[in-house]
């Protein structure tokens, strides 16, 4: 199918988690999908204004919402798969660092899932309303870390900084059976005492490869889909969604006339 | 060798029944105390709430044991009635306990009062919540209570083993924001499902309950609601994650309909039936829904693991939860009761009727700890005095028809404080004279001239059967109230007659069912007016006695008559006789009247053309079956024999003792055990009812017993003798309206 671009997700969603998408409506079908015509999708693009794209990697939008809303939904969508296959459950805490556009989202849905302390680990100044942990002094953000999760019976965590400075404490603070999701471009080597970090605590360390498939294999992401369409479908949800992000703009009109 | 276990049993069993509750009492009393020196621990009170039998809970005082090793003893402040499972096992629902008595129970809070040598983390002062029974002080492991924090309310945290019973199935739901959540069951676990629940951010949150009647709580929190008011109610719900709260026989079926394809269903609820007709091809698989089973056991023991916290955690975490304001449970208490109340608390629930949702017990008030209210003191009712003495003017009595029962009446009449036999008439004038002498009244030459007298305020007419009908009315006729033995008339027109009569002419009648206030008719009724049997559901009576062949030719009487025998002038036998006033009393007991009835009766054994042996079946207004039966040809003792029942129990009535069995507290009386009340030696009842019609003549009311009473009571007795001649149940006709 052609897609017309009416909004990208670059500049506000500034993540190496979610690949670069735009939110456009369906200019032209194939033979046998007439009826997707002059419906929105989600689909996968950098800075495109019109674009050929697979069916099957096309996100639907429902008639209802919003444009800018559409943005959130991928944001949305790989948060939660985040926490879902890191088990997040009511009562836990939770643990996300910065360092990535996803970072607010991950923030936000780690509070949906009633996990009590939501924890941001930071190097600058934390702008929401979670504990805070600043991982500038590495022995006191381990203490602190320590400190706020010393009572959770369980403890999840995701690292979307891929900075060995703060994935080494953070896995130095979990506590036994601590998960942690290593989510970011981890470029830089970083020392882990396995023994005593790991094995012995019984921790669970993943990659969040399949964080990247959301385009590529839907059928694997249709719950959270369905979960992050509907949340963006509700007014209050929205709402606290689009304070992850900044103002979207519109693709000007100039391009949307040449096609 | 036997047991010393098996020895006390053997003698308890072999020992009188009316030794064994002081043998159970002195067998408890020692054992506990044999173990407190054992243990090393204390004796203390406790009142606690037992279930006796099935639908019956009482409070009790009991002795219990103080702390041990690892336990606490706790002051309880509050405990919350689990409706679901307490009321299972009051009713004895399949898969539950059955062995009485029971201590139901099982949430809480309260002060920790003394704690056990080994318990750590706990001292005496400290708020605690978790597994208390409803007892005003209970001791229990440590490991069942955590400590509540400050600024939460003991009142709420009593909540907490329900919340961690609510909690675990939403971890195990492991719900995701954005998903739809149904929630089938409003009870008090499902109400708390709910907003648990609701802290995972579903996209859609629904609760699921049998009527609208639980929809207020869900709306005004935002939620939808769907009554299962049809089979098709819960189609297209379509929900990712249901939790099954109700445990009722069909509501996994329900939770499982209102899944979405490849859903998850919990089962919170503990619905004990088995389920044959589940089809899992169509129900489960075809739709790919898992179900996870979520009861308060499957909690992990010792660690946390993905999805099974201990019981600590949870119960930790749900009054975080209460502390931070993000659960409430307040508006979820319906009734907060005082402890004595709680046979009334588990009769409402084993009704299933009950509209509450949080039932709370209080023992303490919440700020200072207080004894818990005193248990209620009985109240028995052993003895039935006489009518005091009235000062006030008296009203003046005519006695016409001095036989046996006028003379008594007579006698009775001149010991009763309202009444003043003033005059008397027989057609045998010496006994007039003679009995006229024993009272200083005037004996008058005819019952005309009795009726001329303006001091003479109302007469009471104990003739033959036949006359009754025209000597009423022409007493009504003169002004004179009208007093008259029983049956009211021998027809039904007769009857209709002297009730209009004394209508229209202003005068009060009454009929001679005074047998209402014997001692053993008096306590009952006050027993059953007090709800002791609940809706009757059945009554049976037995009037047996012997009356000699004189007794139909009038050998107990001045003057030898046979109008006993002549269904003329008697209407009939033993149904007269006798049978009257078991129906009038069973009419008052019960406070019901016949609406069917089929009769058999015979004459066996007496020279009469009426009856003298009488077995009648009857139905009542509100459905109850009545039994009675009578005779006057037994030989040996007379017996005088009833038994009513109901839903809530049962009385048998005799003339020495009554014997109540309810499961309800009657005059602070245990309930579900039987309890016997004497029966005061019958005296003066006759004059009561004489004292109590001349109060209401004095104070211008309807008399206590009416002339419907009279109509009504032949009713049944005409309706019956004619059920024998048409051999079928025949309907009981009702009393007119306009007669007033």
């Amino acid at each position: 199918m052609r897609v017309r671009a009416e909004i990208h997700s670059q500049p506000v969603i500034a993540s190496t988690r979610v690949a670069p998408f735009l939110v456009g409506r369906v200019v032209g079908a194939d033979r046998d999908e007439p009826r997707s015509i002059g419906s929105r999708v989600i689909a996968p693009s950098s800075d495109s204004f019109a674009l050929e794209v697979e069916t099957d990697t096309v996100i639907p939008v429902p008639d209802t919402l919003e444009t800018a809303d559409a943005l959130l939904i991928p944001p949305a969508a790989i948060a939660l798969r985040l926490w879902r296959a890191l088990r997040l459950e009511l009562g836990e805490a939770a643990i996300y660092t910065d360092g990535d556009g996803l970072s607010p989202f991950a923030g936000l849905v780690a509070a949906w899932h009633g996990a009590t302390p939501v924890i941001h680990v930071t190097t600058g100044a934390s702008i929401v309303d979670h504990e805070t942990v600043s991982i500038v002094d590495a022995v006191s953000a381990l203490d602190r870390l320590r400190s706020l999760t010393a009572t959770a019976p369980g403890v999840a965590a995701v690292d979307l900084s891929g900075r060995g400075t703060i994935i080494g404490p953070l896995i130095e603070s979990l506590p036994r059976w601590g998960r942690l999701m290593l989510a970011g471009p981890s470029a830089e080597p970083f020392t882990t005492a396995f023994y005593t970090d790991i094995h012995r605590k019984g921790v669970v360390v993943s990659s969040g490869a399949e964080l990247n498939s959301i385009f590529s294999d839907q059928g694997a992401w249709q719950a959270d889909l369905q979960n992050a369409t509907r949340l963006a479908m509700n007014p209050k949800r929205a709402a606290q969604l689009r304070a992850c992000i900044g103002q979207p703009a519109l693709v000007a009109a100039s391009y949307v006339e040449h096609f | 060798m036997a047991s010393i276990e098996q020895i006390l049993r053997a003698v308890y069993d072999r020992a009188p029944g009316d030794v064994q509750p002081a043998l159970r009492r002195s067998y408890r009393w020692a054992r506990i105390r044999a173990e407190a020196v054992r243990s090393g621990a204390t004796v203390t009170r406790s009142d606690r709430v037992l279930f006796h039998d099935f639908e019956v809970a009482h409070l009790e005082a009991q002795e219990i044991l103080g702390p041990r090793a690892a336990e606490l003893l706790v002051d309880t402040h509050f405990t919350v009635v689990s409706p679901g499972t307490e009321t299972s096992i009051l009713c004895g629902w399949p898969g539950t306990p059955r062995r009485f008595p029971y201590a139901p129970g099982y949430s809480g809070a309260g002060i920790v009062a003394q704690a056990g040598p080994s318990v750590a983390g706990f001292a005496p002062g400290d708020r605690v919540a978790g597994g208390l029974r409803h007892a005003s002080r209970d001791t229990v492991a440590a490991n069942v209570l955590v400590r509540v924090p400050a600024d939460v309310s003991l009142h709420d945290a009593s909540f907490v083993v329900l919340g961690v019973i609510a909690q675990q199935g939403i971890r195990k739901a492991a719900i995701q924001p954005g998903e739809r959540v149904a929630i089938v069951g409003q009870g008090l676990i499902g109400q708390i499902a709910r907003r648990l629940a609701a802290l995972a951010t579903p996209a859609q949150m629904t609760a699921v309950g049998a009527s609208r009647a639980r929809a207020a709580l869900a709306l005004a929190d935002g939620h939808d609601f769907v009554a299962i008011d049809g089979p098709h109610a819960v189609d297209g719900l379509n929900a990712d994650v249901v939790i099954e709260a109700a445990g009722t026989a069909d509501s996994i079926e329900t939770a499982l309909t209102c899944a979405a394809y490849g859903g998850r269903v919990v089962i919170v609820g503990s619905g004990r039936t088995l389920d044959r007709t589940a089809n899992w091809a169509r129900l489960v698989q075809s739709r790919n829904l898992t179900i996870v089973g979520a009861h308060l056991t499957a909690l992990a023991e010792r660690e946390a693991s993905a999805g099974r916290w201990t019981y600590q955690q949870e119960a930790a975490l749900f009054l975080d939860l209460l502390r931070r304001r993000r659960l409430s449970v307040g508006d979820l208490v319906t009734w907060r009761v005082a402890p004595a109340d709680c046979n009334a608390v588990y009769e409402q629930l084993a009704s299933g009727t009950s509209k509450q949702i949080g039932i709370v017990f209080e023992w303490r008030s919440e700020k200072a700890p207080t004894a818990p209210a005193p248990a209620p003191t009985a109240k028995r009712v052993e003895r039935v005095g006489h009518t005091r003495r009235s000062s006030v003017e008296r009203m003046r009595l005519g006695v016409v028809g001095l036989g046996s029962i006028g003379q008594q009446h007579v006698r009775e009449a001149a010991g009763a404080a309202n009444v003043e036999v003033v005059g008397v008439f027989d057609t045998n004038q010496r006994v007039s004279r003679q009995v006229a002498s024993s009272v200083s009244a005037a004996s008058y030459a005819s019952y005309d001239a009795l009726l001329e007298r303006r001091d003479v305020d109302a007469v009471l007419l104990a003739v033959p059967n036949y006359l009754h009908r025209d000597l009423a009315l022409q007493a009504a006729a003169c002004g004179k109230h009208v007093l008259l033995e029983k049956p009211l008339a021998i027809t039904m027109q007769e009857a209709t007659d002297i009730v209009a009569g004394c209508k229209r002419y202003g005068v009060a009648l009454s009929v001679n069912f005074s047998f209402r206030y014997l001692p053993r008719v008096r306590i009952a009724k006050q027993l059953i007016d007090e709800g002791a049997l609940g809706e009757i559901t059945g009554v049976q009576a037995l009037a047996y006695s012997f009356r000699e062949r004189g007794y139909w030719q009038g050998a107990r009487s001045v003057s030898a008559d046979d109008w006993r025998t002549s269904k003329d002038k008697a209407g009939a036998g033993f149904f007269f006789m006798n049978l009257c006033h078991v129906i009038d009393y069973i009419y008052f007991l019960t406070g019901l009247r016949a609406r069917s009835v089929f009769c058999e009766h015979a004459t066996l054994g007496s020279p009469t053309e009426v009856d003298d042996s009488v077995s009648i079946t009857c139905r009542f207004e509100n459905g109850a079956i009545g039994s009675i039966s009578g005779g006057c040809i037994r030989r040996g003792s007379n017996q005088a024999e009833e038994q009513l029942w109901g839903s809530h129990g049962s009385i048998a009535i005799d003339d020495h003792a009554i014997r109540v069995h309810s499961t309800r507290v009657i005059g602070g009386r245990r309930p579900a055990k039987t309890h016997t009340i004497a029966i005061a030696p019958k005296a003066g009842w006759i004059g009561e009812w004489l004292n109590e019609f001349a109060a209401a003549v004095r104070e211008g009311r309807r008399p206590a017993i009416t002339g419907q009473d009279g109509w009504e009571n032949l009713a049944f007795i005409a309706t019956a003798l004619r059920s024998r001649e048409e051999q079928r149940s025949l309907e009981v006709p009702r009393y007119p309206a306009d007669l007033g």
